[in-house]
């Protein structure tokens, strides 16, 4: 809202006030002052100021006028509404309001042979001040009266409506209006409208009809001023998608004691600047929607809110100040009664507000609360998620954050049908008002956001990308419940890694991000896991893994499909691994319990086997390390080749393995016997010769 | 050695400067033939001569957390050495969590500063983490001492300074005894720890519609010194949050929906706060354009 301190000073003293004083001054007391504007030509300086809602009376000057003079303790002026003019009965015009709950009170006076004169000077300074452009004197004059007392106010050209009757009624089906501004808009049923015998003249609080507009030279005018109800002016407004000052104004709610006022004192100016023939009593109906609350207050719960002790006369003289009547006070309570215009006062609360901040919040000290102490453990979950970021962390992801809303086109790439549960469905949960017109799915999983940073920084030249992700995955609603919602841990890794001067690196592979799985789950504590082979959307049939536990799946790695390596039109190949983060959380343990170090020395010794092409790796190993759990404390798989000296269609595998006994150090030829009987039971097993 | 035991038999004038002359020579051939044993023995350096020690380093590849996970964990670490505990919620919400706890009616302008994404349910994307705080309250008593941080949702067109998705951090304290003069204090402190011990702090009244009395809290804008530039608007003042002492009506929504009286506004108060995380975030590093957080370039990533 845009604030003329040359008007403003009609009502309040504050010339002797630094315009940035008096911002900070409205600023600290929460009508924040955002721009000072000066506008020397006019001699006046203007403020951009934010309204609030539940301060609907600070929409004019009059109300920031009456809070400068709270904050400043200085007496108000209060414009000239006296109109002792007689009446005279001219055309009888009476009001018909059929909704009264929309509008529960409309006043109008019949303004017969209006002399416009030359809208003043000041006027139009002022209004230009505040954005709003000259029209003609008597629309000027209703703008102005908008502004300085925040009642808004329509002027009919008597001659252009039909009958001697306004009806304040809801919208007929197929009604259409072209207002103001020229559009034309089909009303809806539920919309209020101020209407002749025959049409539709305004959309109630809204806008005036272009037909019945007043010009500069009409002479028989019609001066609306109403109360309509902000909850019907709102949802009119919207859907018509039309607002204007009025509407913003009644929107919040005006002063219900301000229609009256209003509607006089545009009167007033009309005569002072121009002239009326003939001013008729005042044609209303309904009443305005004034209840006066009263509220008590306990002094003491004054304190109790704020923390401070604040003198029972210095709340009297902060609640005077806002224009609060004094109905009783006594030593503890004080019972009050609010203006009209301040309906977001009604209870004890509010006055408390009120205080603290006429009071300044800046006079009030800062203390510490009195705790009572709360165990506040750790989420469980919250542990496993920082263990599980700093081992890709360390491991050399990076995180990033990608949308929650995706593109279901990804999908659809895929085979899936993102539709309701027809076809390959995926259980999932749509947006209805997008930002962006494909970003209207809820991620079911988070590798497609994934795969987009790696494109994104694939296209900035980075070739070497690690990155991982921990965030909420959503399912579908059913009948409007609540969708379920997993928390995912998601990482793609693509490029070379480990490449410096000194080495040449590996590229990135599925036994890469496979160890980083592994010693991710070792540190969350998670044994007892076993890989399988797994079918995945994403990822390439035949390289997809999912590691079990349990018989439940705690996630899957494996090569991104080819597929989805054409649709994000990606060069090379990633590997990527999506884990349920709540499955490795509950299946996470952090209790260790000490193992005695081995007391006895291991010995170890290397196979080297060679084996043909479509034996498993995974399968040899785990055979050689349980082959005897007694005496075989581990083994690893330290070289693998092809080609080369190696025939076709055959590997070599290299396990070195660990021999050692708890209760004793194994003599060689021990060693020797199982390591035969291992290489006897290996040869039988996977066919595989001795290098 | 010899000539030392002989060392008698000289006159006593030449005794001494024969001694110590002898003496340093042992000395050397004593270091010389020590040397001399240690190579022999490989214990001294045989590195060639051209060793090259400013070879770069080979650095292993560490990654990074996300700069607002890195932000989230700063504050949260604050707060939980003040006893609060931090809580997560569903980001999918209904309207009655999102608006109506939260004395939010659905047909006042106040709700545009809410306006939100829905889902063809008829479910809401929250708005704010209070949701979560509500839900909380509904399950336990006070006292009470919680901080959700989380993901929000506005539909806000995307650009330099608005995201459609953001991150929010959201507090509640109910006690016997929280006032307004508490939340100053709790609010301070916290700021102070973020932005650094000399931040100076300014509590301006405002309006929330579940918070009574209401404020909005700046800080002195750290690029201008409070001067005025273009990051603080001319202003002088960084708005960093929002706060206020919980809106009886709050609790009362709270006690309706659990039919009990376990947030009796006769014998409770509370404050809540809330944070926008980016925007502590860009404040902090300086960082101009919110979009750059989810465009997760590694050359932006890998600066924090």
């Amino acid at each position: 809202m845009k604030v003329s301190l040359d008007w403003l000073n009609d009502y309040v003293d504050i010339k002797g006030l630094a315009p940035e004083e008096l911002a900070r001054r409205l600023t600290m007391a929460g009508l924040e002052v955002k721009a000072i504007e000066a506008h020397d030509e006019a001699d006046d300086t203007v403020f951009e100021a934010e309204v609030t809602t539940n301060r609907p009376d600070w929409l004019s000057h009059i109300g920031i006028a009456r809070e400068i003079g709270a904050i400043l303790n200085k007496k108000i002026n209060f414009p000239e509404t006296e109109n002792s003019h007689s009446r005279e009965p001219g055309p009888s015009v009476s009001v018909d309001i059929i909704d009264e709950d929309y509008c529960p009170y409309y006043s109008a006076c019949v303004l017969e042979d209006v002399r416009s004169g030359e809208t003043p000077d000041f006027m139009k300074k002022r209004l230009a001040a505040v954005g709003i452009r000259p029209v003609n004197f008597i629309v000027d004059i209703t703008n102005y009266v908008l502004l300085e007392l925040g009642q808004p106010l329509h002027a009919f050209d008597l001659e252009r409506l039909s009958g001697n009757k306004i009806i304040v009624r809801r919208a007929k089906p197929g009604e259409t209006i072209t207002a103001i501004n020229d559009n034309k808009y089909d009303l809806t049923a539920s919309g209020l409208v101020i209407a002749d015998e025959s049409k539709p003249i305004a959309v109630a609080g809204v806008m005036g009809g272009k037909d019945s507009e007043v010009q500069g030279d009409t002479k028989n005018i019609l001066l609306e001023s109403a109360f309509f109800s902000p909850v019907n002016v709102r949802i009119t407004s919207r859907r018509l998608g039309l607002s204007s000052e009025s509407s913003y104004r009644f929107e919040r709610r005006v002063d219900p004691l301000g229609v009256d006022l209003g509607r006089e004192r545009a009167i007033y100016l009309i005569r002072e600047y121009g002239s009326i023939g003939k001013i008729s009593p005042v044609f209303s109906s309904g009443e305005p929607p004034y209840k006066s609350t009263t509220i008590t207050l306990d002094i003491k719960d004054v304190e109790k809110s704020l923390g401070v002790r604040v003198l029972a006369k210095q709340i009297a003289s902060i609640l005077k100040s806002l224009e609060l009547t004094i109905k009783k006070q006594t030593a503890e309570t004080l019972t009050v009664k609010a203006p009209s215009f301040r309906a977001d006062l009604s209870r004890p609360v509010d006055l408390v507000e009120e205080i603290a901040r006429i009071y300044g919040y800046d006079n009030i000290p800062d203390t510490l609360p009195h705790m009572e102490p709360i165990y506040a453990g750790e989420y469980p979950a919250f542990h496993a998620e920082r263990i599980a970021r700093e081992c890709l962390v360390g491991s050399g992801f990076n995180e990033v954050m990608t949308f929650s809303l995706i593109d279901d086109k990804v999908y659809e790439s895929c085979g899936y049908v993102v539709k309701d549960g027809h076809g390959k469905g995926i259980d999932h949960t749509f947006i209805k008002n997008p930002q962006h017109k494909e970003l209207r799915l809820m991620r079911p999983s988070i590798l497609p956001g994934l795969m987009q940073v790696i494109k994104h920084n694939m296209s900035q030249g980075i070739e070497n990308i690690q990155v991982f992700e921990i965030g909420a995955c959503y399912k579908g609603e059913s009948q409007g419940s609540l969708p379920e919602e997993k928390d995912k841990l998601a990482s793609a890794m693509t490029g070379v890694v480990d490449k410096n001067w000194q080495s040449k690196g590996r590229e990135a592979s599925l036994p890469e991000l496979k160890g980083i799985v592994e010693v991710m789950l070792e540190r969350l504590g998670i044994t007892g896991f076993e890989f399988g082979e797994a079918d995945y959307w994403f990822l390439e049939k035949g390289a997809t893994v999912s590691v079990i536990k349990d018989k439940e799946t705690l996630g899957v790695i494996g090569m991104c499909s080819r597929g989805i390596l054409k649709y994000y039109d990606i060069d090379a190949a990633v590997i990527a691994a999506e884990f349920d983060m709540n499955a490795l959380a509950n299946t996470s343990s952090f209790e260790r319990v000490f193992k005695p170090l081995p007391r006895y020395p291991s010995s170890r010794r290397d196979i080297a086997l060679l084996a043909s092409s479509d034996v498993k790796a995974g399968a040899i190993l785990e055979y050689i390390r349980s082959f005897n759990s007694k005496l075989i404390r581990n083994a690893e798989l330290f070289d693998l080749y092809k080609g080369g000296q190696v025939p076709p269609g055959k590997k070599s595998l290299a396990f070195s393995v660990e021999f050692q006994a708890e209760d004793r150090t194994l003599a060689s030829d021990e060693i020797d016997g199982l390591y035969r009987k291992l290489v006897s039971g290996l040869q039988k097993t996977f066919q595989v010769t001795l290098r | 050695i010899q000539f030392l035991r002989n060392i008698g038999s000289l006159p006593a004038k030449e005794r001494a400067e024969a001694g110590s002359e002898a003496n340093e020579v042992k000395r050397q051939l004593e270091a010389e033939y020590d040397n001399w044993r240690l190579e022999l023995e490989g214990r001294t350096s045989a590195l060639p001569k051209d060793f090259d020690i400013s070879l770069p380093g080979i650095k292993p590849e560490l990654g990074h957390l996300h700069p607002l996970t890195q932000t989230v964990q700063d504050i949260t670490d604050i707060f939980e050495r003040l006893n609060f505990e931090v809580v997560e919620g569903r980001e999918v919400e209904t309207e009655f969590y999102n608006f109506t706890a939260l004395n939010i009616p659905l047909d006042h302008p106040s709700r545009d500063a809410f306006d939100t994404f829905y889902t063809e349910g008829g479910n809401v994307l929250r708005s704010q983490t209070s949701t979560v705080q509500i839900r909380v309250m509904e399950e336990r008593k006070p006292p009470l001492r919680i901080i959700a941080p989380g993901r929000v949702y506005r539909p806000d067109e995307m650009d330099a300074s608005h995201s459609f998705m953001f991150h929010q951090i959201e507090g509640l304290m109910v006690d016997e005894t929280t006032t307004f003069s508490d939340l100053k204090g709790v609010i301070h402190l916290f700021l102070k720890e973020l932005f650094g011990a000399r931040t100076e702090v300014r509590f301006r009244p405002h309006f929330f519609p579940f918070t009574e009395p209401s404020a909005e809290v700046d800080v002195r804008c750290f690029i201008c010194g409070g001067k005025g530039c273009s990051v603080c608007g001319r202003k002088g003042w960084l708005e960093v949050m929002g706060c206020g002492c919980v809106d009886p009506a709050v609790f009362d929504n709270t006690n309706k929906k659990t039919g009990t009286k376990n947030y009796d506004p006769k014998r409770y108060q509370g404050f809540a706060f809330g944070l926008g995380v980016e925007r502590i975030c860009m404040l902090r590093y300086n960082i101009h354009d919110i979009r750059l957080f989810f465009e997760n370039d590694l050359r932006f990533l890998r600066q924090f």
